[in-house]
């Protein structure tokens, strides 16, 4: 089932395009590298620098990982898909509900339109005076921030499905549980992913803001640190594992969608 | 209220027949701005009958249909069908929709699709796929099983909502303008399609449309209903030759007199005799 | 009775529940509160912070965060707007400009923005420059994205037909292109509007010494005590309304002057 162009025409143009992608970059770093060796600044180092720092963070040790990469890196990337999984799911089983009975939505909007123009970076304060400081606090933040966009967008997904596709369960006699398993949350799909992937961003920038106040490690912990110590090159190579970071989460999510929902894709090519 | 001459469970009527519809009313909204889709339809459908419903447009034919289905609980009046009065959907009914589009799942192949309804069921796989086979055989389509909807023209998407359908082994098939939105010469494939399946299938079909020529060619009996409120004008029983042929069957004088009497009824006005 | 209203037509049952719901919100709220089925410490009665958020209104200080905020947020949209409309038209009408530039977006992008708070923090010290950086940096993307995604899209029939009358390449892109990318554009401003005003309060609330209602919120807390407590919800909830009532605005310039266009109308 998949949409066959010339394999030789592919490769020329996955080529192409790879090219593209790669020369500005190279060309881009290159010309940051020069800058830095005729005009050096405390405050830009050399991107090669940067790199081999950041590979010296993380793997650098005597094992594979360095301790850093544990206590830092990877208490980030927990809490943050903590957070996100279950804002996630909370938005989505909201979302759903809220999706499906008219008189729901209808009753809860004004206030979900209120709550979620609250900035939730700035409701950062409130959990830490109701929880504390530590990383149970964190996971909440970052589950209830995510979960606004996961809702909206479930929400906005299921209240759409056409009339005819929510006929077709009943009048086949769908158990009600079934319906909403084979046919209300597939035909929500699209959107809903498409909530789940701005929620993924919303999941990493709400980690890294929860580690400046009060944190004790993580990647917003790490770059306060460098910060009040003046280790511009720790910071740098710490924003470069954000980015990095970022876009391991952009490809898994891409590729993710690239599965679940290409019927979504080819249909739409279709029309 | 509705009507309680008869118990529940008695077919008011005709012993019997299929469905049976009894004084149904159906009103949308209260008030001023009330619209009054159907008042006080009646009448009964036997086994293995081709019942088309016609009027012009407007809410009326949906609306009825719905209440067949039990999609809709009317204002008024009830439903019955196989002897039990319909609260909601019964059973051994399937439909097939107008928008194909939309009533086929798209993330999933037409042999899913053909085999969503039964999955309820207590059959075993096998048993499952082999009614799948047969119902897309039924409708032409052997061979598409693992296509997707949107690689199908809309034609053969409409085939198979019709076969999955038939896997449904339904008694009592309804029709909502299924061919409206196929282009003309695919109609009269899958006219003639649904012809076929009634005689292979043994089944009773209620087919609404908005097309005169179509209701009376594939019908034994002709339902033709006024503007909203939708009240019955006039049950016709049409006596063609059978098996009908889009050719000949269209070329008969009676059927040419009986789409005229149906074009009369419907566009106002009393027939002429 | 036919006035040009400027909210979004809504079913007069959806009104009736929405409020019905809200006011049930408040008032199991403050039973809560009150009764004490949920520890008064944590969650203040109702009415109390209301009266507390009515109280801060009256604070000049808070008065001046609420501008300095408000303030940061129209800087940083106009100065957003200025680069990223051009950027993303360039971008969207010369493709291999386009090409070249996605793998430095694809890498830069993903950065939070709020994650470059220290660096301009050594740079430029805590203070509104600083804040209009990060603020820029976020609201570029999706004014730029969209305003390509616009131009990108214009129907090439359209163009073509133009050029066929004899209009110039400017012209075409003076008279076609921008007016039908117009509504993405407008598209664009509206999403960058609550990233703008998101991270202008987080800015404020994690960089100290700044002025606004994130600093405010953030100075609060560091009291620790009730009063302050109440102080701090009472902001968020002004926040939010701050965040509402700019939606709201734009949401109406959108179908004021865009709604032409059925892209724009019913969606996220």
């Amino acid at each position: 089932m998949i949409i066959r162009t010339e394999p030789r025409r592919r490769g020329r143009n996955a080529l192409v395009s790879l090219a593209y992608f790669v020369v500005p970059l190279v060309v881009l770093v290159a010309l940051w590298q020069l800058v830095t060796i005729y005009n050096p600044s405390p405050f830009f180092p050399p991107p090669i620098a940067i790199a081999q720092n950041l590979g010296f963070l993380l793997f650098g040790g005597s094992a594979v990982f360095t301790p850093v990469f544990y206590e830092d890196f990877l208490s980030t990337v927990g809490r943050m898909l903590l957070g996100y999984a279950i804002g996630a799911v909370w938005g989505v089983v909201i979302g759903t509900a809220m999706g499906l009975s008219r008189g729901a939505r209808e009753t809860v909007t004004p206030i979900v339109e209120f709550l979620r123009s609250i900035p939730a970076t700035a409701t950062l304060p409130l959990f830490i005076i109701l929880l504390g400081g530590g990383d149970d606090m964190r996971v909440v933040f970052i589950a209830y921030g995510v979960s606004w966009f996961v809702l909206i967008n479930t929400a906005s997904g299921v209240g759409s499905i056409h009339k005819t596709m929510l006929d077709l369960g009943q009048v086949f006699r769908v158990h009600p549980v079934r319906r909403l398993f084979s046919i209300v949350l597939p035909a929500a799909s699209p959107k809903i992913f498409a909530g789940l992937r701005i929620a993924s961003t919303a999941a990493l920038l709400l980690a890294i803001v929860s580690e400046f106040i009060l944190a004790s490690n993580g990647i917003g912990f790490q770059l306060i640190q460098a910060q009040g110590r003046f280790q511009l090159l720790n910071m740098w190579s710490w924003m470069l594992a954000l980015a990095i970071l970022g876009l391991i989460i952009n490809f898994l999510l891409d590729f993710i969608e690239g599965r679940v929902l290409a019927w979504h894709r080819l249909s739409r090519a279709k029309i | 209220m509705t009507d309680t001459r008869t118990s529940p469970t008695t077919t008011p009527g005709n012993p019997g027949a299929v469905v049976v519809v009894d004084h149904v009313s159906h009103t949308y909204g209260s008030g001023p701005g009330a619209h009054h889709a159907i008042s006080d339809l009646a009448f009964s459908v036997q086994p293995r009958e081709f019942v088309s419903i016609v009027g012009p447009s407007g809410a009326g034919k949906t609306t009825l249909l719905r209440t067949l289905a039990g999609l809709l609980q009317p204002s008024s009046g009830g439903v019955w069908v196989g002897g039990k009065r319909i609260t909601g959907v019964p059973e051994g009914m399937a439909m097939v929709f107008q928008d194909y589009s939309r009533s086929l799942l798209p993330w999933l192949s037409v042999e899913k699709n053909v085999a969503f309804p039964l999955a309820g069921s207590k059959q075993s796989k096998e048993e499952r796929r082999a009614i799948v086979a047969e119902a897309l055989d039924a409708v032409g389509l052997t061979g598409f099983g693992k296509r997707y909807p949107w690689q199908l023209s809309g034609g053969m998407q409409q085939r198979v909502a019709i076969a999955r359908a038939l896997a449904y082994r339904p008694k009592l098939l309804l029709m909502d303008e299924p061919f409206a939105s196929v282009d003309a010469q695919t109609r009269e494939g899958l006219e003639d399609l649904v012809l076929k399946i009634r005689d292979t299938y043994d089944m009773t079909i209620l087919f609404v449309t908005h097309d005169i020529d179509e209701s009376v060619y594939l019908a034994n009996r002709v339902l033709v209903l006024s503007r909203p409120p939708a009240h019955l004008v006039e049950d016709i029983r049409i006596h063609l030759p059978e098996p009908r042929d889009q050719i000949t069957t269209r070329e008969n004088p009676d059927f040419v007199h009986l789409r005229g009497h149906v074009a009369r009824l419907i566009h106002g006005g009393e027939p002429t005799a | 009775m036919t006035t040009t209203t400027s909210l979004p037509k809504v079913r007069s049952t959806a009104l009736w529940r929405g409020i019905a719901g809200v006011v049930g919100l408040a008032l199991i709220l403050e039973f809560a509160s009150r009764s004490g089925i949920v520890n008064p410490a944590f969650l203040p009665p109702f009415s109390a912070v209301l009266t507390k958020a009515v109280l801060l209104w009256g604070d000049p200080v808070f008065r001046e965060d609420v501008l300095a905020t408000l303030l940061s947020y129209v800087y940083g949209m106009l100065i957003a707007i200025v680069v990223a409309v051009p950027l993303g038209i360039f971008l969207g009408l010369f493709r291999p400009a386009y090409r070249a530039s996605r793998a430095v977006v694809e890498l830069v992008r993903p950065i939070p923005p709020v994650a470059l708070v220290p660096l301009v923090l050594l740079l430029l010290g805590a203070g509104l420059e600083m804040k209009l950086v990060i603020v820029v940096f976020a609201a570029v993307w999706p004014i730029m994205f969209n305003t390509l995604y616009g131009v990108h899209d214009v129907d090439p029939y359209t163009k073509e037909m133009a050029r066929s009358f004899g209009v110039t390449r400017l012209g075409v892109v003076r008279r076609i292109v921008l007016p039908a990318a117009a509504p993405f554009i407008m598209t664009g401003i509206r999403i960058a509007s609550s990233i703008t005003l998101i991270v202008v309060v987080t800015v404020e609330l994690i960089a100290g010494g700044s002025q606004g209602i994130g600093s405010f919120i953030s100075r609060e807390r560091a009291y620790g005590d009730a009063e302050s407590y109440l102080a701090v919800l009472a902001a968020t909830v002004t926040a939010g309304l701050l965040g509402l009532v700019i939606n709201l605005v734009i949401g109406w310039v959108e179908r004021r002057f865009f709604g032409w266009d059925s892209t724009t109308r019913g969606g996220i």
